[in-house]
């Protein structure tokens, strides 16, 4: 088995220094390859200027390329149209959108559903308007499995439902979720489904109707595309009943001292001027990953991922928190016996490994595993075994320093 | 062959002063460092003001641990007022990038590297900040 990365030459950053670089954190932010990085420079050098303002052609044409942009994003996830897709700075900034701008929100009663496995992004939100109102927060256990225990969620979910919200991919598991039943759940009881899609997004092909939810958020730069840009996909019925949060140029089609009329469609959700770098490095980085996944990226990954749990299991005295599944899905949470998750990545670190450790924002689900911290490890386009290989002799280290004989 | 576990500390680490909690104490305090998760208790017990018994537990990383033990080790049968300008002074110098064993003596020197990395630092800090909850709470 030859696991050897076909696209790690596309990423600059391994060859910059003669320092190596085992990068197994693209789940916190995946590394940029250099058409997206070019991509980027090209627009600052010839394209730059404020988009949807001017009339000359230099903002003509950022604002056509924008539009294109949407239109490639809502072909990414099936979208009905780029009607529906949304622009912002991250799923942090999405989440916050659609929890502050829904008007059942504002009702006072009803629940909101949750699971145990989400990041605070996805959690601290609701359990604000929890706080300051009737609504209650009902959190869904997992089942052994690491998915949302169905049985639970099926009794915790009523007809006074106000929104499910639940990740796609676990952020620490690696565990994906059965999106599309608890879609047809959701709508039985008439309430919205939020899906947090930070991590699945790099990982597999999102069908926004197949799934039916009604907002799919995710953030850039997890799909090989550099910090700044988001997207918030809304379906028509849940456009309609959301209420724009942030308020400033470019959402209005006319505004007095006292009164103003709300631009319609998605522009009134992109207050202020757009980060157009951004996302033009998002367009390269979905172009990127579109062609990646046409050359095998998923099934490579699988693979890898696999690779790496055989080769962990097998070296014993670690604790894995990810749980086997029919498709390996790239994020994989551990400790090693008898040794905190700090000292594990700063070992790691000493040998060029670049590995997360702590509560990777998922508090409550360390809680649910009974550990305070855990090491996780996430494989990119650019990782192959040779990075596994270099993670084994760095955890032989921290066996031989930390853990008495 | 790590800089920052050198065998010194690794060695408190591994086999490290005081780690029991089942001693009569005065004060027992709890400390949290959310950024990394240690979790500590320390516990002091002060007679005619001079700690008589110190001990630490918790679930926390090699640099807690070993600071702990380091504490444990150098804080019994010390007065209890000379412990706090002690942990004031070890707090401060790894906030100041300072050398530990010039600054406390040579029993410190297992943390000599850590002050070079700042997010660990503060791991470092914990056991000593938690006794400063205990000598507030019991202050003459
Ligand atoms: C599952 C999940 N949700 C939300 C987020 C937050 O994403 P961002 O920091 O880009 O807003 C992350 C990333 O850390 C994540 O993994």
């Amino acid at each position: 088995m030859a696991l050897i990365s076909r696209w790690k030459a596309d990423f600059p950053v391994f060859t910059q220094s003669d320092q190596p670089l085992y990068y197994l954190d693209s789940a916190a932010s995946s590394l940029v390859p250099k058409v997206v990085a070019d991509a980027s420079y090209q627009y600052l050098l010839n394209e730059h200027a404020n988009s949807h303002r001017g009339f000359y052609p230099l903002s003509a044409q950022l604002t056509q390329r924008i539009e294109d942009i949407r239109a490639q994003v809502a072909n990414f996830i099936n979208a009905p149209s780029a009607d529906n897709i949304i622009f912002n700075s991250g799923t942090t900034a999405g989440i916050h959108l659609v929890a502050n701008g829904l008007n059942r929100l504002k009702s006072g009663s009803g629940n909101i559903v949750i699971s145990a496995a989400e990041h605070h992004a996805n959690l601290l939100p609701w359990q604000q308007i929890a706080e300051n109102s009737d609504i209650e927060l009902r959190v869904v256990p997992l089942a052994a499995s690491g998915q949302v225990d169905m049985p639970m969620l099926e009794r915790l979910i009523d007809d006074n439902t106000l929104i499910v919200a639940v990740t796609h991919l676990s952020n620490v598991l690696g565990v994906e979720n059965p999106i599309a039943s608890i879609g047809k759940l959701t709508r039985q009881h008439g309430a919205f489904l939020l899906v947090d899609g930070a991590q699945f997004a790099a990982h597999g092909k999102v069908n926004v109707q197949a799934l039916g939810c009604d907002f799919y958020v995710f953030s850039g730069h997890k799909l090989y595309s550099g910090h700044g840009s988001g997207v918030l996909f809304a379906s028509d019925v849940a456009i309609a009943e959301l209420a724009p949060v942030v308020l400033g140029g470019g959402m209005v089609n006319s505004v007095s001292v006292s009164d103003s009329a709300w631009a319609t469609g998605v522009r009134k959700f992109e207050a202020g001027t757009l980060n157009a770098q951004a996302i033009i490095a998002l367009s390269a980085g979905l172009s990127y990953l579109k062609q990646a996944e046409a050359e095998g990226a998923h099934t490579y990954l699988a693979e890898l991922t696999q690779f790496t749990l055989d080769k962990l299991s097998a070296f014993g005295g670690i604790n894995i928190y990810s749980v086997q599944q029919s498709k390996p899905q790239s994020i994989i949470s551990f400790n090693l016996e008898r040794v905190h998750s700090h000292d594990v990545a700063m070992v790691l670190a000493e040998h060029h490994i670049a590995v997360r450790a702590g509560h990777h924002c998922a508090q409550p689900l360390h809680h649910c595993l009974g550990v305070g911290s855990t090491v996780r490890i996430s494989l990119g386009l650019y990782n192959q075994a040779e990075d596994i290989e270099q993670l084994l002799v760095g955890l032989e280290t921290c066996r031989q320093l930390f853990i008495a004989r | 062959m790590s800089a920052l576990y050198q065998q010194a500390l690794l060695a408190h680490h591994q086999s490290p002063v005081g780690f029991n909690l089942d001693i009569k104490f005065d004060s027992a305090k709890s400390g949290h460092n959310p950024a990394c998760g240690d979790e500590i208790t320390v516990k002091v017990a002060v007679t005619d003001g001079v700690i008589t018994d110190i001990a630490f537990e918790g679930d926390s990383c090699a640099i807690c641990r070993a600071s702990a033990s380091i504490m444990c080790e150098q804080l019994k049968v010390t007065p209890f007022t000379q412990a706090k300008s002690i942990a004031d002074k070890l707090i401060a110098g790894l906030e100041s990038k300072e050398n530990l064993s010039e600054l406390l003596g040579d029993s410190y020197a297992p943390l000599n590297a850590v002050a070079s990395f700042p997010i660990r630092a503060q791991c470092a800090q914990l056991p000593w900040q938690t006794f400063q909850l205990c000598f507030e709470e019991l202050k003459p």
